[in-house]
This record gives structure tokens, C-alpha cells and sequence, in this order.
């Protein structure tokens, strides 16, 4: 009789055990594909305008903004050949003033990005000036 | 006892300058390495023509060896090292901005300009480059490039002064072995967010410590007043259709006349100028974004990306140049001279060789990034390298690429010079960057190795069995049709070269072979010395044996008169004259064993043997040859001058003497410029210098004891001469001549045969010098001064023995 009584509760015992097990995989499994979670940590860098139909030789004001606060570094490549990358110190956003040239119609690919000093680099953000004579 | 003790010692003493300058080239010939092999006709014309080659000359260079024939040499098992160097070209750090903060809404003026140096003149920038900012963004800039870098609201930024420096690449590994340097930072993984693709493509580039960047900045600061709504729009209605930029474009000069006479008149006038530096942390391919620091003066490079702003480019090592060789002009007198090949478009700064700019990859149009990423070359520094090349070595083997000596004025050894920030320079600098050999090929084809530098395995020294190891190496490659040079010896040299536009220069060049030439000079110069001492000592004791078998002569004649057998003259001859010769023979030899006992020195003992044992062979010569029995002769037809015919008479007493006085000119119109010619040729390198300094001593100690020694020849046999006419000095006396008349009668018969033996020492003089070095009107000028001298000491010599037998 005890052993039965040994017998029955092990077996109780272990599938009792073996089901807290498989719940806490799950869970741990749930965690891990909490993508809304993800975008939340990290930084996106956004572009304003990020289409200009502009004139030539004609100065526009592009701002590079982040969606986290703290101190960030932000940058603006105008997508001229030869021309560098500028950059700054901020908070938020910066802005940068920019022309373009054309002896036609031009379609200059600009970028911003923004690394900030909590989350690190932001993927870069693309505009697009398409620049008439 | 005077030849045996002097010859015996002198030969000794050469004897062991000989065992010093080996055992020097033995301790300091090897350098760092010992073979040099290079592609095919790699010599340039300097070292062709003047076996010489300028400091840190493996820098340049086409390439020519591939990356395959590099591991075979490697991989013999003879070689400990097989260090390559590709010149890879002149290239800029990244392209970055320095800045100073202001006020969004601050209105300033700022006006830049860029000076370059080469260590003597100063050369500005040729564009005056400024900026109004209004605040806001309402700015009027000199040219687009400005705006480019220019940040703008609260940053003012401004291009940092480009400046060329040169990379290498280098095997990490081998290159390590070669200097003990650590180059590993090399073959890291390397990233940064300035770069390209965060450096996904970039190549990691060591920086060289303490290198001048030869650029100055200068900054002005000034207030402007600030824009009303009306003058805004007064001066945008004489832009071309109201926009500035578009003026600047289309109409340069008349945007410029708007600034100057409606834009410019803003500035209150009250400038600050600061003259800034970079600062010391600054290596040439430093990448960091600059502050100004008001304080110091100073550009310094701030790191912290949430303090600083400005402007970078990701394609600044897209172009870079590949320099030319320096054609030097040789002149006549072996001295070098580079002329002005051209001038630069920036500054204005002189060129003095060729140099071809190489673009290493294509952008696409409209976008500013590679065709092909796998093309990309660029940068990023990691680490600093501060190697030392050639110092306190005497003959280190030129690595070719860290050479720090800095050529200088001639007139001013402080005024040093170096290249200015223009591609250019007649200066070769040390490796401003080093990569590592992996991204070679991308940058420079398939055979990119310009030089292997090869230390040999199991050599401690160079000595004879070390040097026909590395001969045998170095032939075998040279047979595979590469250029070979055994640099074993190499040394520097500093060399005179005539540079336009700046004047004489101090230029440090390297011997190759300096050990050779150390060895060879030597050699001439020993034997020189030897054969010269052997002629004064031998005429010396041939003089002395003659003078002394002839003066037996009369005794030997009176004791066969008195009836003495000739094997008992014979007899006694021999007792005498091993007295003669044995006492100072075994004093002598006495006298070295006793100083070889005390200092374990027992050449000049074993040599005072010989030199002993030669003297008697010497005697028993001349006795045997009855060369001493000769009687003097009344002439059959006398001589119209009573002096000529007195040296006719004479001929065999002043034999001696006036052959001792040609040697003596010889001596002195000779053995200078030889030996002069011999120095200068041999110092002019390190080891060469450091040999000389060591046997310097013995020199001069031997030309003494050959001045002596001939010396006392030509004293003894005008003192032996005028013993011999002393009775016809007496009889002039007694006939009442007066002493000066007596005096002017004998020295003008030494004056005529001494003449002529100096004149014809100096003849030969001329001769060899024409022969073995070059003939100058300096020589044959210095020679006569020398030979007046010469003449004038043999006068001497005669006045003092004739007053000696006149007063007897």
C-alpha cells in the first residue's frame, strides 16, 4: 500500500513538474517575438522634407530629427558628388541648409542619420530633391 | 738599432690598425638586414652613377615583384626575414572640418587662410576664403566649397588644411621580426561611423608619431551689424534674379562687387585673428572632427561626437599620387643639383619631380558612393608607429622607409627642412602610413612590391664566411633576374646639393656598400705607407752599410800592408761587424720581448727578428758583391762648372741623401692629397668616420717616423760628405775665404743636387696624384709650396753640418 502510495504520488509528481516546465518555455518563447516591444528600444531617425522639387542654386532647410531624447549626434549627406557629410550636436533635431545645382532636371538622393548616446546609431533616413534649372 | 726598432714597431703598429679595421667592419657592417632585392632596372640614376641612395628611397616605387615570388623567397630555408614595402602613393587624411561655436543668431564674419611651410618659406593659399553669417542660416560665402563645410547656425566650421603623406604597405609579421615593432593593429577588424559603410570597406592604417603637419591656420573673427528687412532685400535685387548663389555661379565677379561694396561694409572692424596649430596629439592621418581652442591656439580633435560638429568626406583617399623619383643633375664635380620642375595651383609652392595623380575607384554620378564597394579604399587610423632608423648604428642597413634626418641649410644646420602640404617635395619623407601588404594588390595590381629586404639565418657578424654566405644568396636571386644589393657595410653620408630656390642643402644619401669602400681605402693606404717605409728604411741602411764597409776599406788595406792574411782581415771584419749589428739587433729584440711580456704584444718581437735577420742578409750582400770597393776618380774631361763637377765626384757620397730627398718630397707632395682624398672618400660615412677615428693615431705616428727616419738619412750623409771635405773646407780657409763665401759655395752644390732630386720627387708626385686621384692647380700649387720647403730643410740641414766641419 505505500508503495503505491510512493508509486502514484511520484508519477503525480513528475507530470505536475514536467507541465510547470512546458508553460515556462512558452512564456519564454512569447518574450523573445515581442517585436512592438523591439521598435520601442530603439532609435529612428526622420527627415523633413523628405522630398524636395526645388530650383537650382536655391538654399532649402532640411532638419534630421530623432524620436528619443538625450544627446545625439546628427548628420546630413546632400548626395552631391565631392560634397562631405555635415554634422552636429543636439537634442531632438537639428537642421541643415542645403542647395542643390542643375542644369536640368536632377534627382539627388540626401540622407540624414542620428546616433544618439543612450541607443546608439539610428538607420539613416533617405530623401529624395529633384532640382530643376 | 733606430730601422729595426722603428720598422719593427711601424710594421707592427700597421699590422694591427689592419686587425682593428677588420674586427670594426666585422662588429658594425651588419645592419638590420642584409640583402636587398628589387625588381628589374630598379636602380634610379643616382645610384647608378654615384652608388648613393636618398633616405627612405623604398618609399616610391611601381612595384614590379608579386605577392607569389615574395613567399617563395620567404620560404627558403636560408632567410630568417623577407620583409616587403609597396609604395601605395601620397595621400590626404580624411577631409575634416575644424569649428568654433556661436550663437544661432550671432551675426560674424570669418575669414580663413591656410599657410603651408617647408621649414624655410611660407606659402599662403592663393583664395582668400570667407564667410558672412547673418544668423539663421543667411549666409554669403566665398565659394560653394565653403557652404560644403560649413555646418552653419551655432557652428562655424571651416576645411582643415589638406596635406599629402606618404603610405607603404608592409607585412604586420615580417615587418615586426625586422624592427621588433608591433603591427599588429594592422590586421584588425576596424569600424567608424565617419567612414564609409561604417569601415565596412576601409583598410586600417597606422599613423607615424611626431610627424610635422606643415599647415597653419589662420582665423579672423570679426562682429557684424546686423540686416535690416530693407538692405536684405536692397542687396537680393541686385542678385541675379534675387539669388545669391545663382550670382556665384553664373556671374563671379559681379557676386563679388555685391559683397564687397554692400555685404562687406557690415563688419564692425574690430576683429580678433587667431593663428592656429594643430596640436601635438595630431599624426597625419588623424580623422577626428577639430575645435578651436581660443586658449591655446591650438586645432585639437575632440572625440566626443555629442560635443563637436563639422564637416567629413568619405572618398578622401579616392585620389592619391604616386611620385617620380627626384632627377638629380650631376655636375662635374660630383655635386648634386634639383631644379624646379613646376609650382602647385593651392599655395604656389614649388615642385621639384614629377608625380601622377591615380584615381582607385569611380563614383557613381548623382550619388557619391563607389560603383563597385569591393573597390573602395579608404582609411581608418589605428595605432601610431615611431621606429628609428639609422640611429647610433654605424652602418645600419637602410630600411628605406623610417628615415627621420631632415636635410638643412648649409649655412645654418638649425634651419632643417621638410615637405610643405603640397605632393612634391625634392624631400623623400619616412612612411607617414603603414598598411598592411593584404590590401597591396587592391591598390596597386599584381606585382606590388617595390623591395624585400632579406636577413640571412645562422649570421652573427660580417666577417668572410658570413659574407660569401650572403653573396652566394644574393647571386642566386640576381640570376632570377632581380636587382640584388648586398647592403651589408651600408652607411650614411651627408652630401652638398644645390636646390633651386632654396640654396645649398645638407641632404643625408646612403652608401650601400660602405663597408667595401672602408675596406678597399684601407688597403691603398696601408700600402701606401708600407712601401714608402720600407724605401726610406732600405736606402737608410744601405747607405749606412756602404758608408761603413767603405770606410774598412783603408784600415783593411793598411793591415794587408802590415802583412795580415785576408782570413784574418776577413776574420776580424766579421767580429766587428757582429758587433755592430748584433748589439742593437738583440738590444732591440730584447726591448720587445720584455714589452711583449708586459703588454702579451709579440708582433713587433717577431718582426725585429726578420727585420734583424734581413739586415745581416743585407750586409753579407754587399760584402759579397764588393759593391763598396770603388774608388773615387779623377774626371778625364773636367766639367766647365766647378759645381758640377764636384757632384759629378761626389755622385756616390750624396747618392743616399738625394735619394731620401725624393723620397722625402714624395712624402710631402704625395702622401697628403692621398691621403686627404683616402679620408674624405672613407669619412664621409658613418663606419667610415668611425674607422678612421679608431686608426687616426696610427697614421699619424707612421708619418713621423717616415719623417724621421728620412730625416736623419739625409742629415747623416751631409754630415758624412762634409766630413769627408773637411780638409777642402780647412784649404779655403787658409786660402782666406770668408765663411759666407765658403758657405754659399758648398750649399749651392747641395742646392743643385737636392734640386734635383726634389724636382723629379715632385714630378713623381704629380704623376701618381694624376694617376690614383685628380690633378688640381691647388695640388700642383701646394705641391711646390712643399717642395720649397723640402729644399729649404735640406739647406738647413747642410748650413748646420758645415758649420759643425768649419769650426773643427
Amino acid at each position: 500500500m505505500k508503495k503505491l502510495l510512493v508509486g502514484t504520488l511520484l508519477v503525480f509528481g513528475f507530470l505536475v513538474g514536467f507541465k510547470g516546465l512546458d508553460l515556462e518555455a512558452a512564456e519564454f518563447e512569447e518574450s523573445r517575438i515581442d517585436s512592438n516591444e523591439v521598435e520601442l528600444m530603439s532609435a529612428q531617425t526622420f527627415l523633413n522634407p523628405t522630398r524636395i522639387n526645388g530650383r537650382t542654386h536655391t538654399y532649402y532647410n532640411v532638419t534630421v530629427s530623432v524620436n528619443v531624447g538625450g544627446n545625439a549626434h546628427f548628420s546630413f549627406n546632400p548626395g552631391i558628388s565631392g560634397a562631405p557629410t555635415r554634422s552636429g550636436p543636439g537634442s531632438f533635431s537639428r537642421n541643415f541648409s542645403q542647395s542643390w545645382t542643375s542644369n536640368s532636371i536632377t534627382t539627388y538622393t540626401y540622407w540624414g542619420s542620428v546616433t544618439t548616446q543612450d541607443y546608439g546609431p539610428a538607420p539613416r533616413a533617405n530623401g529624395t530633391a529633384v532640382i530643376s534649372y | 738599432m733606430l730601422v729595426i726598432s722603428t720598422v719593427s714597431y711601424t710594421l707592427a703598429t700597421l699590422a694591427e690598425a689592419n686587425e682593428q679595421v677588420t674586427q670594426d667592419i666585422s662588429d658594425f657592417a651588419r645592419g638590420s638586414y642584409d640583402i636587398l632585392i628589387r625588381p628589374p632596372d630598379a636602380r634610379t640614376d643616382l645610384e647608378s652613377n654615384l652608388n648613393i641612395i636618398e633616405e627612405n628611397y623604398l618609399g616610391l616605387g611601381a612595384g614590379g615583384i608579386s605577392i607569389n615570388q615574395w613567399n617563395s623567397i620567404k620560404e627558403n630555408p636560408n632567410v630568417e626575414i623577407a620583409a616587403p614595402v609597396a609604395s601605395i602613393g601620397m595621400f590626404t587624411a580624411r577631409e575634416r572640418t575644424f569649428m568654433v561655436w556661436k550663437e544661432p543668431q550671432e551675426s560674424l564674419y570669418y575669414e580663413v587662410d591656410y599657410m603651408t611651410n617647408d621649414g624655410v618659406h611660407t606659402y599662403k593659399d592663393l583664395n582668400r576664403k570667407y564667410m558672412y553669417d547673418f544668423g539663421d542660416g543667411l549666409i554669403y560665402p566665398s565659394s560653394a566649397e565653403v557652404t560644403y563645410d560649413y555646418v552653419g547656425y551655432d557652428i562655424a566650421s571651416f576645411s582643415f588644411p589638406i596635406s599629402y603623406h606618404q603610405v607603404v604597405a608592409i607585412d604586420p609579421e615580417q615587418e615586426g621580426k625586422l624592427t621588433n615593432f608591433d603591427f599588429t593593429p594592422l590586421t584588425e577588424v576596424v569600424s567608424d561611423q565617419m567612414e564609409y559603410e561604417n569601415g565596412q570597406y576601409s583598410i586600417p592604417i597606422m599613423s607615424l608619431e611626431n610627424v610635422t603637419i606643415p599647415v597653419t591656420v589662420q582665423l579672423l573673427i570679426d562682429r557684424l551689424e546686423a540686416v535690416s528687412d530693407n538692405e536684405l532685400e536692397a542687396w537680393n535685387s541686385q542678385f541675379i534674379e534675387g539669388n545669391p548663389f545663382l550670382t556665384y555661379e553664373k556671374d563671379f565677379e559681379e557676386y563679388k562687387r555685391i559683397i564687397e561694396t554692400n555685404i562687406a561694409p557690415k563688419r564692425e572692424m574690430n576683429e580678433v585673428i587667431y593663428e592656429l596649430e594643430p596640436d601635438e596629439t595630431q599624426s597625419p592621418f588623424k580623422q577626428t572632427l577639430l575645435v578651436v581652442d581660443e586658449q591655446t591656439n591650438n586645432l585639437e580633435s575632440n572625440t566626443d561626437p555629442y560635443s563637436v560638429g563639422g564637416a567629413f568626406y568619405y572618398h578622401s583617399q579616392r585620389i592619391g599620387y604616386r611620385l617620380e623619383p627626384v632627377k638629380y643633375e650631376i655636375t662635374e664635380d660630383d655635386t648634386l643639383a634639383v631644379r624646379q620642375t613646376g609650382s602647385d595651383d593651392i599655395y604656389g609652392a614649388p615642385t621639384y619631380r614629377n608625380f601622377t595623380e591615380v584615381i582607385f575607384y569611380e563614383l557613381l554620378e548623382e550619388a557619391d558612393i563607389p560603383v563597385n564597394n569591393e573597390d573602395y579604399l579608404g582609411f581608418i587610423e589605428n595605432g601610431t608607429f615611431s621606429i628609428e632608423e639609422n640611429a647610433e648604428t654605424l652602418a645600419s642597413a637602410p630600411l628605406g622607409i623610417y628615415g627621420r634626418e631632415l636635410p638643412h641649410l648649409a649655412y645654418n644646420s638649425n634651419e632643417k627642412l621638410y615637405p610643405s602640404a603640397v605632393p612634391g617635395s625634392f624631400i623623400n619623407t619616412p612612411a607617414h602610413g603603414l598598411i598592411s601588404i593584404e590590401n597591396a594588390e587592391k591598390a596597386k595590381g599584381e606585382a606590388p612590391i617595390d623591395a624585400i629586404r632579406v636577413k640571412v639565418s645562422g649570421i652573427t657578424g660580417y666577417d668572410k664566411v658570413a659574407a660569401e654566405r650572403i653573396r652566394s644568396l644574393a647571386e642566386a636571386w640576381e640570376a632570377e633576374g632581380f636587382t640584388v644589393d648586398i647592403v651589408a657595410g651600408a652607411s650614411l653620408q651627408d652630401l652638398e646639393v644645390d636646390v633651386e630656390g632654396i640654396g645649398i642643402v645638407i641632404q643625408s644619401f646612403t652608401t650601400l656598400g660602405a663597408a667595401d669602400t672602408v675596406l678597399s681605402s684601407w688597403n691603398v693606404l696601408q700600402m701606401a705607407l708600407t712601401v714608402l717605409y720600407a724605401l726610406v728604411a732600405l736606402t737608410f741602411v744601405i747607405f749606412t752599410f756602404f758608408n761603413m764597409l767603405v770606410d774598412r776599406q783603408k784600415a783593411e788595406a793598411l793591415l794587408a800592408k802590415l802583412g795580415w792574411s785576408n782570413k784574418l782581415i776577413r776574420s776580424l771584419r766579421y767580429k766587428e761587424w757582429s758587433t755592430i749589428l748584433g748589439v742593437p739587433a738583440i738590444v732591440v729584440i730584447l726591448g720587445f720581448l720584455i714589452y711583449g711580456l708586459g703588454y702579451s704584444v709579440w708582433l713587433p718581437f717577431y718582426i725585429s727578428i726578420v727585420i734583424s735577420f734581413g739586415c745581416v742578409i743585407l750586409y753579407v750582400f754587399l760584402d759579397l758583391t764588393k759593391l763598396n770597393q770603388f774608388n773615387y776618380r779623377i774626371m778625364n774631361k773636367p766639367l766647365k762648372k766647378v759645381v758640377l763637377q764636384n757632384v759629378w765626384f761626389y755622385k756616390f757620397s750624396i747618392l743616399a741623401a738625394g735619394v731620401q730627398s725624393l723620397l722625402i718630397t714624395i712624402l710631402t707632395c704625395f702622401l697628403p692629397f692621398f691621403l686627404i682624398e683616402n679620408v674624405t672618400s672613407t669619412t664621409q660615412t658613418r663606419i667610415g668616420a668611425y674607422v678612421h677615428g679608431e686608426i687616426e693615431g696610427i697614421f699619424i705616428l707612421v708619418i713621423v717616423l717616415l719623417y724621421i727616419l728620412s730625416l736623419v738619412t739625409v742629415y747623416q750623409s751631409i754630415r758624412r760628405l762634409m766630413e769627408r771635405r773637411q780638409a777642402e773646407i780647412k784649404l779655403f780657409e787658409y786660402l782666406g775665404w770668408a765663411k759666407k763665401a765658403i758657405r754659399r759655395y758648398f750649399l749651392a752644390e747641395i742646392s743643385l743636387w737636392a734640386g734635383i732630386c726634389s724636382v723629379i720627387g715632385w714630378g713623381i708626385s704629380l704623376g701618381l696624384i694624376s694617376l690614383l686621384i685628380n690633378l688640381t692647380s691647388t695640388i700642383i700649387l701646394l705641391g711646390a709650396v712643399g717642395l720649397i720647403f723640402i729644399l729649404m730643410l735640406t739647406l738647413g740641414i747642410s748650413a748646420q753640418a758645415l758649420r759643425k766641419y768649419s769650426r773643427e
